[in-house]
């Protein structure tokens, strides 16, 4: 075992001496890799080049996550070991010389093997990302999407992020349920819920105001509660405070 | 002939949508029941969880030993945040029902605020013990009432769906027991006198926008546009449109909307005090990124300088689509200081600042007297676990639980593949706060 192991270890410095000595980047990059831009990576970067820097880190070991295309902290630290490694800045940012180091370091890197489906795929869009200390998931994300769309649809998009707001706003509120679900099933808070029409695809724009919502905004102004005044049926919304008018939606605490 | 097949159709045709029709029915009936188990069930735990609550609230008030008070309060917590889910089941967000939410709640977080403290260095007071007296006694009368109305409900077979038929109506008046009940408590609890605890109003007081902190004279109107204009480099306030917010914006405080000439439109938040703009939005198409992440924080650098925010560092960036998000936090003497963040949205097409968030900065900026840390680095990294691999460590000043700045050693850290953010108290070692970042 232990011969093995040496023996593997003299082949792989073997590799790497062969590769920074005769290895020409540029013509390399040329030949097999078409994604990797010149563009800085760093730490929330998405994209179809951070799908290579994944794989190429993959390659060489020091990256184990799943190849996403996302730059999010596993990569960070993959980047990091990297360059600590190999003598470089530690700064967890992907310019010019890291690339060049990584390239040379991953000559055998076949961007349309490496990672089942990672290079080969047509759809280049990685999911949307965050990352956050929050302790919302994915799922309560899309959950709030679907709510947005289901409530507001017709609205314009700053009235979309309001409403996205108000379910944040009473996640934090005392009067109300603990948790996203909880909020947006709390029986007759939402009409869309009762009705339906939660259950519509969402499209990007309730999805991007989810994601403004999320990531602090409030046009809503700290609103705890909205009505349409056309349709409300209940009295005693109309003593609850307003804040403001978006759109069809009057908003209030 | 022809009548008589045609009687024998008709015949046939009465008996298929008479079945079909009492088929239909008896479905109905089944969901309806479904339904109306479902709000049954979360009703009678309401109840029972209610009792169990007095219960505990009992038992914290009896036992003498810290030992036996701490998996008390526990208890207390727990079961208040079981009964508020109870109520998130029931068709009660047509009424006022708030109050008697909001006392549980805070039953839930001075329970808890008490339970995880040292009881050794600050035991319970006797302010403390009196406050859970009063919530002791308080909710006896919540727990009375439920379970009177739950009697109610079984003797008499009320269903939860007429109290929900009668509550959407609003029009009409309608009678209902449920209903009726529900809000008689609602009106005894809104009776009770609040919660005196300092720790309940420093996690109350936290929430809030602290306008206090902001200085200035009110702004009026026009001046709000003129500000607008200069804010966006616009010449004049051509199309710029502000309304005052109602009664109950926390603050006071402006709406603008703005109409660019190319069809654009800006959407602004602004204090009515001092004038400045909490927040921004630009919804535009944003097309193919031009630049990278690092270009784009260039751009939403320059925009902070030029819009006089200073001695800010990068937080964190994300990329979403093609548009980079930038938190920026306030930095001085090479402290963090986490409450002054900033959050910037760049398009990467053009690198303009399409949205932009400062209500946390401008309500908690200030010079600030930092003190100096009684630890030393590596004494505060014995505070952290030792399963934790520490990658990187600063100096961060945080907003604990209650609201207090604390100076601390943030710590970056990861343990198997994930990583984590802990929070070490810079005088005492105290661990105030770990984040474990996920990935969403």
């Amino acid at each position: 075992m232990r011969v093995r192991w040496s023996l593997m270890a003299a082949g792989l410095s073997l590799l790497m001496a062969f590769a920074t000595l005769h290895a020409n980047p540029t013509t390399f990059e040329k030949h097999a890799a078409p994604t990797f831009t010149s563009r800085i990576l760093v730490k929330g970067s998405t994209g179809i080049d951070v799908r290579e820097l994944q794989g190429r880190l993959q390659l060489i070991g020091f990256y184990k996550g799943k190849i996403d295309g996302i730059f999010g902290w596993r990569t960070y630290w993959a980047v990091r070991n990297f360059q600590y490694k190999f003598g470089l800045r530690v700064d967890g940012k992907v310019g010019v010389k890291t690339r060049e180091k990584l390239v040379r370091a991953t000559r055998n890197y076949n961007p349309w093997k490496s990672g089942g489906t990672s290079g080969g795929k047509a759809n280049p869009t990685p999911a949307p990302v965050v990352h956050s200390s929050s302790r919302l998931s994915a799922n309560d994300l899309k959950l709030l999407a679907n709510a947005v769309y289901g409530e507001s649809r017709g609205e314009p998009y700053i009235g979309q992020v309001a409403v996205a707001g108000v379910i944040f706003n009473r996640l934090e509120h005392s009067q109300f349920p603990n948790s996203i679900s909880g909020i947006i099933f709390q029986p007759g808070a939402f009409t869309a819920v009762a009705d339906g029409q939660i259950w519509l695809t969402p499209n990007e724009t309730a999805k991007k105001a989810v994601r403004d919502a999320l990531n602090g905004w409030d046009p809503s102004g700290g609103a705890i509660y909205y009505f349409n005044p056309e349709t409300a049926t209940s009295k005693w919304i109309w003593s609850r405070p307003q804040i403001k008018k978006i759109g069809k939606h009057i908003f209030c605490r | 002939m022809i009548k008589r097949i045609l009687t024998i159709v008709a015949v046939v045709a009465l008996v298929v949508t008479g079945f079909w029709g009492y088929r239909e029915h008896r479905q109905k009936q089944a969901l309806l029941l479904k339904a109306e188990n479902q709000y049954q069930r979360a009703f009678h735990d309401l109840s029972s969880n209610m009792s169990l609550l007095q219960d505990e609230l009992g038992k914290a008030l009896a036992v003498n030993t810290q030992r036996q008070l701490t998996p008390c309060l526990s208890n207390v917590w727990r079961v208040s945040y079981t009964t508020q889910s109870d109520v998130g089941q029931l068709p009660l967000s047509l009424m006022p029902f708030n109050r008697t939410q909001e006392f549980l709640r805070d039953i839930g977080e001075f329970s808890y605020r008490v339970a995880i403290r040292d009881q050794k260095k600050e035991p319970l007071s006797n302010e403390e013990w009196k406050t859970l007296q009063s919530l002791y006694n308080e909710s006896k009368e919540i727990e009375q009432d439920l379970q009177a109305l739950q009697a109610d409900v079984l003797d008499q077979n009320l269903r939860w769906m007429d109290a929900e038929l009668a509550l959407s109506q609003t029009r009409k008046k309608t009678d209902n027991q449920i209903v009726d009940g529900f809000k008689a408590m609602e009106k005894k609890v809104s009776g009770f006198p609040e919660i005196q605890s300092d720790t309940l109003n420093a996690v109350k007081t936290r929430m809030k926008p602290h306008i206090n902190n902001v200085s200035g004279t009110d702004a009026s109107v026009e001046e709000a546009a003129k500000k607008t204009a200069a804010f966006l480099g616009k010449a004049d306030t051509t199309g710029i449109t502000v309304q005052k917010n109602g009664q109950g914006m926390p603050y006071p405080a402006y709406s603008i909307t703005v109409q660019e000439p190319d069809n654009q439109k800006y959407y602004l938040g602004m204090t009515v005090k001092g004038g400045y703009v909490t927040w921004l939005v630009n919804d535009r198409e944003v097309k193919e990124a031009a630049m990278d992440m690092v270009a784009g924080q260039e751009k939403g650098e320059q925009w902070l300088t030029a819009h006089g925010y200073k001695d800010l560092s990068l937080l964190k960036a994300e990329q979403y689509d093609n548009t980079g998000i930038y938190t920026f936090s306030a930095k001085q003497d090479d402290v963090i200081i986490y409450p002054d963040t900033v959050t910037l949205k760049v398009a990467l097409d053009n690198g303009t600042v399409t949205g932009f968030n400062g209500q946390d900065y401008l309500f908690h900026h200030k010079k600030r007297t930092l003190q100096k840390p009684e630890l030393t680095v590596k004494q505060a990294r014995k505070y952290v676990s030792p399963h934790t691999q520490i990658q990187e460590q600063n100096l961060a000043l945080i907003e604990n639980d209650l609201g207090k700045e604390v100076l601390t050693y943030e710590f970056i850290g990861t343990m198997d593949d994930d990583t984590y953010k802990i929070y070490i108290n810079a005088q005492n070692g105290d661990e105030e706060k770990v984040e474990k970042l996920k990935q969403i």
